[in-house]
């Protein structure tokens, strides 16, 4: 059952995915990273796939927090004014301080967008920026190539077990290297091949008709979420006003 | 801004497009099966830019870039104007028929042996930078020129130029004008991404080339001349490689299929 939060209008959730990441990016202190980072993990709590969406994320933060931790701020600090002694080893609290603000960036970042994809289907969020006026051959590009993906990847394995089953062998790094070209050429030569096929479809599909197609789904939007979209378009503005002010007047 | 339209406004070129993107995740699919010290994940939207000009290359980086956000990583998503930049570049060398043209065996050897040398070179000038880009200094601070550089590694130049010389004759072949085009393209490519990288992630991204980051960061190197100096080792190494499988891959094509495309 869909959340509140995964109903909104796909630019609604977008747009609140953007702020939060400018904000993030723009603050210099984890005093607003902090409760920025927080809300876009709240985000994702307010969605109905919050289970699902949850498990991804450590595949995505844990291996950048540990190459972070370990290399800005144990192994290459910036500075060690502040020395923290941890079993007598000497780390820089300030370096850490740092590693972690580009860690609350980089989860802000990929939390507010991975949540944003994953409650709104792909053919929701394109509807929704073809009507602001995003092209229609970039809304066919997108939209084809994700139907693609999934096929070209069954193709790829079914070239992999083909040349497998003519003796191509694929053990030490020269064979590996040499197994590239069998595997690479026919999947693209392949794909060269379908081009014709998959534009005589899409001519047939009435690719070239001037007139705007119906859409089989009417996306909901309210006076309420056009009022929020442009607060936050305003708060976005002026979160780069008070960036760019800070930078040249502070 | 009529030749954008024309691009656009033809099936034909839509539908390769979308199936760049597609060939991108399936060639990286296969490059980790492989284990591949490379990512390859650049040859669709090559095949674009040689095929149907640099503007269709821009835009299938781009458009690449969102679907590998959209499908697998959305921290790829800042990334996305380098995927852009090379498609472009590739569109570039395309018009100037570089992905159909054969060049003598020796030049793939001299490519080889002179981009070996520059990584190199690249490389000790990194560890001893001043940060004035025309000046370098040794351990003590005492500047020193590039003239002395080679003179007191003169063995380990000689080894890497024979070294990149014989790559380069085996490896490159019949390809040194598009094996020097996949090198400057990733050496631009590592120019976009490096302040990109440094910016969102501290250049650092959690996969095996943050030790190359390390060791710049500990030579004393800010972040982003060692994201800048990660880049420029990694990326023309992944570049040559898919601008030579795109070239070997056009030059195989009937001529039938090939004139289907705009260039």
């Amino acid at each position: 059952m869909p959340s509140r939060y995964d109903r909104l209008h796909p630019l609604t959730k977008l747009t609140w995915a953007v702020v939060l990441i400018a904000a993030a990016y723009i603050s210099p202190t984890l005093w607003v990273s902090v409760p920025v980072c927080l809300a876009s993990l709240l985000t994702t709590a307010a969605s109905a796939r919050r289970v699902t969406i949850a498990r991804v994320y450590p595949l995505f933060f844990v291996p950048i927090t540990v190459s972070l931790l370990l290399i800005r701020g144990v192994l290459v600090p910036d500075v060690l004014t502040h020395p923290l002694l941890i079993a007598g080893y000497p780390l820089s609290s300030d370096a850490l301080a740092g590693a972690g603000l580009i860690i609350l960036r980089y989860c802000t970042l990929v939390a507010a967008l991975f949540t944003v994809i994953q409650t709104t289907p792909t053919a929701q969020l394109m509807q929704a920026l073809a009507e602001r006026g995003l092209p229609r051959s970039i809304e066919f590009i997108l939209l084809m190539a994700l139907q693609i993906i999934p096929d070209m990847k069954l193709r790829a394995d079914a070239i992999l077990e083909a040349q497998q089953s003519r003796g191509l062998v694929i053990a030490s790094l020269p064979s590996r290297i040499r197994a590239l070209v069998p595997l690479v050429g026919p999947l693209v030569v392949g794909a060269l091949v379908d081009v014709e096929e998959r534009s005589m479809a899409l001519e047939l599909r009435a690719f070239a008709a001037t007139n705007r197609p119906t859409r089989m789904d009417v996306l909901v939007d309210s006076t309420a979420q056009h009022i929020l979209r442009t607060t936050l378009l305003l708060l976005l503005v002026g979160l780069f006003a008070t960036s760019i002010c800070m930078r040249y007047w502070v | 801004m009529n030749q954008i339209r024309k691009t656009f406004a033809n099936p034909v070129n839509i539908v390769l497009m979308a199936l760049a993107i597609g060939i991108n995740i399936a060639v990286g699919q296969l490059v980790t099966i492989l284990k591949l010290p490379i990512y390859l994940d650049s040859i669709g939207t090559v095949l674009v830019g040689a095929l149907l000009g640099p503007i269709a290359g821009f835009v299938t980086g781009i458009l690449g870039t969102v679907i590998w956000a959209l499908t697998l990583n959305p921290g790829a998503l800042p990334y996305a104007i380098v995927a852009g930049v090379i498609g472009l570049m590739a569109g570039v060398f395309g018009r100037r028929g570089l992905f159909t043209s054969s060049s003598p065996s020796w030049i793939g050897a001299i490519v080889g042996a002179v981009f070996f040398m520059a990584v190199s070179v690249f490389v000790l000038t990194l560890y001893s930078f001043t940060g004035d880009i025309w000046s370098i200094a040794d351990k003590n601070g005492a500047p020193i020129s590039i003239g002395s550089l080679f003179a007191g590694n003169q063995i380990l130049f000689a080894v890497v130029t024979i070294v990149g010389g014989v790559l380069g004759f085996v490896l490159i072949k019949n390809g040194g004008y598009i094996g020097l085009a996949g090198i400057a393209t990733g050496i631009v490519a590592a120019a976009v991404s490096a302040p990109i990288s440094a910016y969102t992630s501290g250049g650092l991204t959690g996969a095996g080339t943050d030790v190359l980051v390390a060791g710049f960061l500990a030579a004393g190197q800010s972040v982003l001349v060692s994201t800048l100096g990660q880049g420029i080792i990694s990326d023309p190494f992944d570049k040559l490689a898919s601008f030579m499988m795109v070239w070997a891959i056009i030059n195989l094509l009937p001529l039938r299929v090939r004139d289907r495309f705009e260039q």
